[in-house]
């Protein structure tokens, strides 16, 4: 579920193969989230300014919980791969999905997953023989691109997203009870930061699960062949 | 739990997790999954992966943890293998 590039499984110069490593950004990066909306909200509650217009301070916590998904390292196509691909759903077709391949790279990596140069011989006559110049669509589950999520990651995504799904609905129901029974005063501006909070964490959590749990590639645990002397 | 033979026919043919990942369709990290049973994988995978290695399936995965190869062909006790 990491990024097959290496150099993209890195943020802020820090290389996150390593799991622990990983770990300590994932509990950073939220301790940072949290905090900055606990902020936010004692900023946009004190204010007379904001009080009397609450669209502007739903705006600027909506900014903040933007840029702590687009600038964090929960971002997809960075440390981690995209959850979807873009494809093209073709009705004619039977809403089959597509993928766009518009370059010689791009039918290597479609073929052998595999960038043309990183292709033995043999590969690169292959695909050199079947390309064609222009842009292609073709059908994605043939697809062998590294970037697509193979079905143990498809499994593991959804399988995060169903366990973030069922804690949000159960948080869900314990902040109503507790607002059903008064224990939490409650204001307007607590109401509306709560469920951005809960709708980043919608985005976000799947992604820090899949960053917590999977194991650092680079120890795989190889059964090496033995070195064959000459 | 499903047990399989992959590490063992990818070390016979010294071949890397990285080339059977490719030859497979999959990442690498997932035929490590595989390898140490950690994921069971689909079917289709399941029949791709015995077709790569020209074997019957029940030949690479079973039900019940495999006898070492070792006794398998010469029917030695396991004790003396």
């Amino acid at each position: 579920m990491l990024n097959p590039d290496p150099a993209k499984v890195r943020y802020l110069g820090i290389d996150l193969h390593s799991r622990t490593r990983r770990r300590i950004v994932v509990l950073v990066t939220w301790i940072l989230f949290f905090v900055g909306m606990s902020v936010l909200t004692f900023a946009l509650d004190t204010p007379a300014f904001f009080r009397s217009h609450s669209a502007i301070g739903l705006y600027c916590a909506l900014l903040f919980a933007n840029l702590f998904t687009l600038g964090s390292v929960f971002r997809e196509g960075s440390v981690l791969k995209r959850f979807d691909l873009p494809v093209w759903r073709l009705r004619s077709l039977g809403g089959k999905q597509f993928v766009l391949i518009r370059d010689l790279n791009g039918w290597a990596k479609y073929q052998y997953g595999a960038p043309l140069a990183e292709l033995s011989e043999e590969q690169q006559h292959e695909v050199l023989l079947k390309y064609r110049v222009g842009s292609y669509l073709f059908p994605a589950d043939k697809s062998k691109t590294p970037e697509r999520l193979d079905e143990r990651e498809i499994v593991v995504r959804d399988q995060a997203s169903r366990n973030v799904l069922r804690w949000i609905t159960l948080l869900c129901f314990c902040l109503a009870g507790s607002y059903a029974c008064k224990a939490i005063p409650l204001r307007p501006i607590d109401v509306s930061m709560t469920f951005i909070t809960l709708g980043i964490a919608a985005f976000i959590m799947p992604k820090s699960i899949i960053l917590w749990n999977e194991p650092d590639p680079r120890i795989s645990g190889d059964l090496q062949p033995v070195e064959q002397t000459p | 739990m499903m047990y399989n033979r992959i590490a063992v026919l990818r070390a016979e043919r010294s071949m890397s997790r990285q080339i059977l990942a490719r030859e497979l369709g999959v990442n690498q990290q997932t035929v490590g999954f595989i390898e140490r049973s950690d994921y069971v994988p689909s079917l289709e995978l399941a029949f791709k992966i015995a077709r790569f290695f020209n074997l019957p399936i029940e030949a690479v995965f079973s039900p019940e943890p495999f006898r070492p190869l070792s006794e398998q062909l010469y029917e030695m006790p396991r004790k003396q293998a």
